[in-house]
């Protein structure tokens, strides 16, 4: 066998390249089968005029779908929802997990109390937010004593806070345990040292905690992303196909076009929504990059 | 080691790439997996179908077939045979055992007593016949019953007695409501089970004598032999049909085996099968080991209607034996079905079009099996969508699939609309064809032979989609004092009519808030939207005093048989109008007498035109624009409009004008009785009655039908095209928020505005 030298890149052989090559084969064939190659067909369905015709229309589904007022609301409120809702899942979770780490009573009680959301199903949830926010709901009632008038919570204007205290009740639980994760592996000796040089505990997190935190920052933000999709299965369950416009997000519109077997405006839209996706998540990337460079080396 | 690491992770590869390749289930003879159409298989390479070969039964004249029992060597049933000549009846019987190898038949003497006939019969594993005698003797002059009951016989194989059991005893414990005793069963062990009423099974020993009696906590459909020789129950469980074996030894039923299908009535013992039956569209075999039921041969594929199937034998070089039984005119037609199986590729070849459906009906099934044979270069199946649906998730399956079918242009020829609500989407996508090009371009067709107005009725954005082939008109009918004289009104006009009429008189009969609201706006919906400019108006000031209309009314109502009947009401004007599809000449008279003779068929409230719907009778067919077999698919359409199965139509009004106008005829004929003066008296037709009111329909006046015929010629709106459920719904859901009280009529216009708004947006 060859010494390979220090500073010097070993050129594979063919021979290595084609095992090399085989041994990725499944895996790679897996993501262009049932990633890559459908969402190839999702492009060719978002170019043509109908499943039946077939007839090349180039961008006009796009301008179609772009001028549509059904799809500009959805695509507002998603975008709304999601500025509000996941900043606000990491910011309260990463708070929950500090609190938790430091020496409080019932630290194991209230875990599991944060935790325990994850663990109702969808139809329970969709129930118990039906009691609270119901036009004659537990909510109303207990405003009622204040003076406040009946609220139609989930057809008002008010609805988007709904869905957002519903996202949060859900999702916290699950950021927390990944914050109190990333917060048990940061290296106690640099924060000693720290102390020892009468640093802060504002200090101590903003310089050294948060550096640590970054890639699960960006982790807990993209889950949060997904999940803040994901929140359309309990307001599909509580408000319907359409549900009142505040709360009519992009999966509803999507969720709509493909019973209504208009696979253009669905293909359009997932195309749109990912392509926003991408940049998002490479402004998180790059983010991520600046601030956790120091401790990733 | 490296060696060995890298022979180590090629053989994991390899046997990861050996795993995928092995994926999915065996094919088996039979599997619909298997490649072919549903009920063949693949054997060795060969495709295997099942060709039918038919022994007529000649039956004697007067004479009733019953207690049709099968198994792998021969059928055995009974014969009856009533004769009434210059005032005598007699009554003969006899057994027939026809056996399948030879195909010879012979009669087995058996005598029944007087009054007697087979309510039930079954062979037991030594070959002796078991007949459930029942029994009715009445005095032939005062009609006093004489005796009823029943009586257990078991004869051998040449109809000599061997045993006779009387069931009075047992019948006196039984419910004497529900006590008719509708099968029997008899195990390996040669004890006898009973299916008594809803569901009692009543176990006798082999001498008669009860063993046991068991209730099932549900209504028990069919009990039958398996293969094991032991006796199983079938009843609805709570995820459809299942089958629960009875174990008298336990004196309970056995745990229950499902994914049964449809299964309903008899069962029978097979070879290859636990048990096999009539599955609807297929003959099943259903094993009790793996509880999976299998399509054996598709009824339509063989050309065989199931209705007519009566039972069902696995013979043993794999052949099917059916028992079927129809009607020819005023004569049973019974045949003997060998379902032979064949090598596929032996038989011609035969263009096969397919036509899609939720769920067909049995006149689509009919037709298909006519066309079939008429035409055996062709063949016509039906892919049902919704035919094992059990849960929610399978009825959602079913229209994802469907739906994905149509869409993807290769495995349907044609659609059946009869049970689908998304038509709109379908057409909009270009996946039906404009069915004018094709009743313009027939030669066969002229459209004046047909009530051309209702034939061409279902167009959705301009297309004809449909050819409506049988029709009811749908409309709401008043006095012309209260509604005019002329067809056609608006909601206002409705409301103005309301408001003008003493406080308590009824505008519809056990009018609610919601049926009023269903009422008014049903096909005026959109009126309040507009799909070209993707404007709605739910927040107007029109819908507003809509809903504060409808809102009056009570929030329920309850039928009460006491109270008094409509057509009183109508009469002495405590009701002013009545929602109804007229079907037929003898309903438009009924009501014109109720309205007292003068009455205007005013239709819904609509903003333009006509308030008068048509609704379809039966089949609507559509071709799918990627079809291959369009040609075909006309040709299968027109036969709709033959007038065989125009007259055949027993729902609705035909669109045949020839047929129409024999209806018309046949209710203007006048029927005589002669009284017992010799004169003759006219007879009505049909009467109908209301708690003590009665009207006798008799021979309908020119006058009458014409009347009913100006109203048919101004039918213009096939109902569906103009119904939009989801908008329907989303009103539904609101208002009831305003009917409870907990919001204002103006909140609930506003929400409901807000969203069909983006309904409307989405589709714009």
């Amino acid at each position: 066998m060859k010494k390979i030298k220090k500073g010097k890149k070993k050129k594979l052989t063919l021979k290595e390249h084609v095992s090399s090559a085989l041994y990725l084969a499944p895996s790679f064939l897996g993501v262009m089968i049932f990633f890559f190659i459908p969402f190839l067909v999702v492009i060719f369905y978002s170019l043509i005029d109908n499943p039946i015709s077939k007839n090349f229309v180039f961008l006009d589904n796009f301008k179609r779908v772009m001028d549509n007022a059904a799809f500009k609301m959805a695509a507002e409120n998603t975008f709304t929802f999601s500025i509000l809702a996941v900043p606000l899942a990491v910011l309260l979770s990463l708070l929950l997990a500090i609190m938790l780490e430091s020496k409080i009573p019932l630290k194991s009680q209230l875990r599991t109390f944060f935790l325990s959301p994850m663990m109702v199903p969808a139809a329970s949830i969709v129930l118990i937010w039906q009691v609270l926010f119901n036009y004659n709901g537990v909510v109303n009632q207990w405003l009622a004593p204040f003076g406040v008038e009946q609220i139609d919570w989930l057809k008002s204007e008010h609805a988007q806070i709904v869905v957002v205290l519903l996202f949060l009740w859900k999702n916290l639980g699950y950021n927390m345990i990944l914050f109190m994760a990333a917060l048990s592996s940061i290296p106690k000796d640099i924060i000693e040292v720290a102390r020892l040089e009468s640093a802060s505990p504002f200090k101590i997190f903003m310089k050294i905690k948060i550096r640590y935190l970054s890639s699960t920052i960006l982790f807990v933000t993209i889950m949060s992303l997904i999940n803040s999709f994901k929140v359309f299965r309990e307001v599909y369950l509580l408000t319907g196909k359409y549900p009142y416009n505040t709360i009519y997000m992009l999966q509803h519109y999507m969720n709509n076009t493909f019973a209504s077997l208009d696979y253009q405006k669905l293909s359009v839209a997932a195309i749109l929504m990912s392509l926003v996706m991408i940049v998002i998540i490479g402004i998180l990337f790059i983010a991520e990059n600046h601030f956790g460079k120091d401790v990733e080396g | 080691m490296k060696r060995i690491k890298k022979l180590l992770c090629t053989l994991l590869c390899i046997s990861m790439i050996f795993a995928c390749a092995a994926c999915g289930k065996d094919t088996k003879e039979g599997d619909k997996d298997s490649k072919g159409s549903e009920g063949t298989g693949k054997n060795q390479g060969i495709e295997y179908v099942y060709v039918p070969s038919y022994q007529k039964i000649e039956v004697e004249k007067d004479g009733y077939i019953s207690g049709v029992r099968m198994d792998s060597k021969k059928c055995l049933y009974g014969v009856s045979v009533y004769s009434y000549e210059e005032g005598t009846e007699e009554n003969t019987f006899h057994l027939v055992k026809v056996d399948f190898e030879t195909g010879e038949a012979t009669k087995i003497p058996v005598t029944l007593d007087a009054g007697g006939y087979i309510a039930a019969m079954d062979m037991d594993s030594e070959g002796n016949i078991w007949i459930l005698e029942s029994i009715y003797q009445y005095d032939k002059i005062t009609y006093e019953t004489l005796y009823e009951g029943y009586y257990i016989v078991r004869y051998d194989e040449k109809g000599t007695e061997l045993n006779k059991f009387n069931l009075d005893d047992l019948m006196k414990e039984q419910d004497p409501y529900n006590s008719y005793i509708q099968n029997m069963a008899i195990d390996k062990d040669g004890y006898i089970h009973l299916k008594i009423g809803d569901s009692v099974i009543c176990v006798l020993n082999p001498d008669g004598s009860k063993k046991v009696s068991l209730t099932a906590s549900d209504w028990v459909d069919g009990l039958g032999v398996a293969k094991d020789g032991k006796v199983y129950t079938s009843m609805y469980g709570m995820n459809g049909m299942e089958i629960r074996p009875v174990d008298a030894e336990n004196m309970k039923f056995g745990d229950a085996y499902q994914g049964i299908g449809n299964l309903h009535g008899a069962f029978f013992a097979g070879l290859n099968y636990d048990i096999i039956y009539n599955g609807e569209s297929a003959l099943m075999g259903y094993n009790f080991g793996d509880k999976t039921s299998t399509s054996i041969a598709n009824w339509l594929d063989c050309g065989i209607s199931s209705n007519n199937i009566e039972a069902v034998a696995e013979l043993e070089n794999g052949d099917y034996m059916l028992f079927s039984r129809s009607y020819e005119g005023d004569r049973e037609a019974v045949n003997l079905i060998r379902l032979v199986k064949t090598d596929k590729s032996t038989l011609p070849d035969v263009t096969e079009v397919v036509i899609g459906s939720y769920y067909a009906s049995d006149a689509l099934k009919e037709q298909v099996l006519k066309f079939n044979k008429e035409n055996p270069e062709y063949k016509i199946t039906i892919k049902e969508y919704n035919q094992n649906a059990i849960t929610l998730e399978d009825y959602e399956s079913a229209i994802v699939e469907f739906n994905n079918d149509i869409i993807s242009g290769n495995v349907l020829d044609m659609v059946d609309f009869s049970s689908i609500d998304n038509v709109n989407s379908l057409v909009s996508k270009g996946a039906l064809e404009d069915l004018t090009t094709y009743l313009e371009k027939d030669p066969q067709i002229n459209l004046d032979d047909y009530v051309s107005n209702v034939l061409t009725s279902y167009k959705v954005d301009g297309k004809l989609i449909s050819l409506v082939t049988s029709f009811s008109i749908n409309t709401m009918i008043g006095k012309p004092k209260f509604v005019g004289n002329e067809a056609g009104w608006t909601i206002k006009d409705m409301v103005a009519l309301a408001d003008s009429v003493p406080a308590g008189t009824e505008i519809l009969p056990y009018a609610t808030k919601e049926m009023i609201l269903y009422s008014m706006i049903m096909y005026s919906i959109g009126d309040f939207y507009n799909t070209e400019t993707g404007e709605c108006y739910f927040n107007s000031d029109n819908f507003v005093n809509l809903l504060e209309f409808a809102n009056r009314f009570p929030m329920e109502s309850e039928y009460n048989e006491d109270d008094e009947s409509e057509p009183s009401k109508i009469a002495r004007d405590a009701l002013l109008l009545l929602t109804t599809q007229i079907w037929e000449v003898e309903e438009y008279q009924l009501y014109n007498l109720m309205f007292g003779g003068d009455m205007t068929c005013i239709g819904y409230p609509t903003t333009s035109g006509n308030g008068n719907m048509i609704t379809s009778g039966s089949e609507l067919l559509g071709i799918c624009s990627k079809s291959d077999n369009k040609d075909i698919a006309w040709e299968f359409m027109k036969t709709l409009l033959q007038e065989d199965y125009q007259r055949d139509q027993w729902m609705g009004f035909p669109v045949l004008e020839s047929v129409l106008q024999e209806k018309y005829d046949k209710a203007m004929e006048v029927i005589y009785y002669t009284d017992e003066n010799g004169e003759k008296v006219e007879e009505p037709h049909t009467t109908w009655g209301w708690n003590g009111v009665n009207f006798e329909i008799y021979a309908a006046t020119k006058e009458e039908i014409d009347e009913l015929d100006a109203l048919i010629r101004s039918l213009d709106t096939f109902a569906v095209s103009v119904y939009d459920e989801q908008v329907f719904e989303i009103i539904q859901e609101e208002a009831t928020y305003y009917f409870e009280g907990a919001k204002s009529a103006k909140d609930v216009a506003d929400v409901i505005q807000n969203r069909v708004f983006m309904y409307i947006q989405e589709n714009y």
